[in-house]
């Protein structure tokens, strides 16, 4: 094989790598929050708007 | 499921609620980290979230069960940054670089100085392209899904995700040229600049009996 075809084949390969380790690197950062637990001020809003919808839904029926 | 299909009989909710509300929790991880790296702060990227959870909350009724709800939430949280955006624009003389380079509280500075080089890449990424890399690079979502969440075509995205990976490349080896030591803080041109001239001012000549 031509010596440029074999430089040119490792760049590729090189380049593919390097794409690859950055994929790595961002699914890690994406992850590393997903792996946080979660705040209690999503559990507290989430029982907060239950709460308000099942209180307006009382109110309704005793209408 | 059934546990929470039990606990919604028990307290009187109507089922479909519990069912949502379980569905929310479960994705909330997912809304924070798509938040975060979105956002490209650690201040603010919960508030977004919770903003998400309130309007998807309100607006449930026109999600269709049985589709994908991760993306439909994404999409919530991605209209709300761009008008968030919007408005804090609105409010502020800044542009987006400006503002950006505004440091946040002592958390956030502490939180930054711990991202690494990828992540300080992608935050200097353009919004659209970084959301792109972020759905599919990051997320594992098909561009058909990425392409509904930002609402363009699924070749936009294909060409938005293969430029960011580019620019990626681009901006850390253009970081790799000096170490993050000797990298110069924001300043120190000018303050150059000014020492450079202090030495060539008459006023300097005048001080020669002050020691070198």
């Amino acid at each position: 094989m031509p010596h440029e075809k074999i430089a040119k084949l490792e760049r590729t390969r090189s380049a593919r790598a390097r794409q690859e380790a950055i994929g790595r690197e961002l699914r890690r950062i994406y992850e590393s929050v997903i792996q946080e637990p979660v705040p209690d001020e999503f559990l507290d809003l989430l029982k907060k708007m239950e709460l308000q919808e099942k209180g307006s839904a009382e109110g309704g029926e005793s209408v | 499921m059934t546990l929470t299909l039990i606990a919604a009989a028990k307290s009187g909710i109507a089922p479909d609620t519990a069912v949502f509300k379980a569905d929310l929790l479960a994705l909330v991880p997912f809304l924070r980290a798509f938040a975060r790296s979105l956002s490209g702060r650690h201040e603010g990227a919960d508030d977004l979230a919770q903003e998400t959870l309130v309007k998807a909350w309100q607006s449930r009724g026109s999600f269709v069960p049985g589709t994908n709800l991760k993306a439909w939430l994404f999409t919530i949280l991605r209209n709300q940054f761009y008008s968030d955006r919007r408005r804090a624009w609105r409010q502020t003389p800044w542009d987006d670089e400006s503002a950006e380079r505004i440091p946040g509280s002592d958390r956030e500075q502490a939180w930054a100085a711990e991202l690494s080089d990828t992540a300080r890449a992608l935050k200097a990424l353009p919004t659209e392209q970084r959301e792109a890399l972020i759905l599919v690079g990051a997320g594992g979502f098909a561009y058909e899904d990425a392409a509904r969440i930002c609402g363009c075509a699924v070749g936009t995205v294909k060409s938005r995700v293969a430029r960011a990976r580019r620019a990626l490349v681009a901006i850390l080896d253009s970081d790799r040229v000096l170490p993050p030591a000797h990298r110069p803080a924001p300043g120190d041109a000018a303050r150059e600049i000014m020492s450079q001239l202090d030495r060539l001012t008459p006023a300097d000549r005048d001080r020669s009996d002050v020691p070198e």
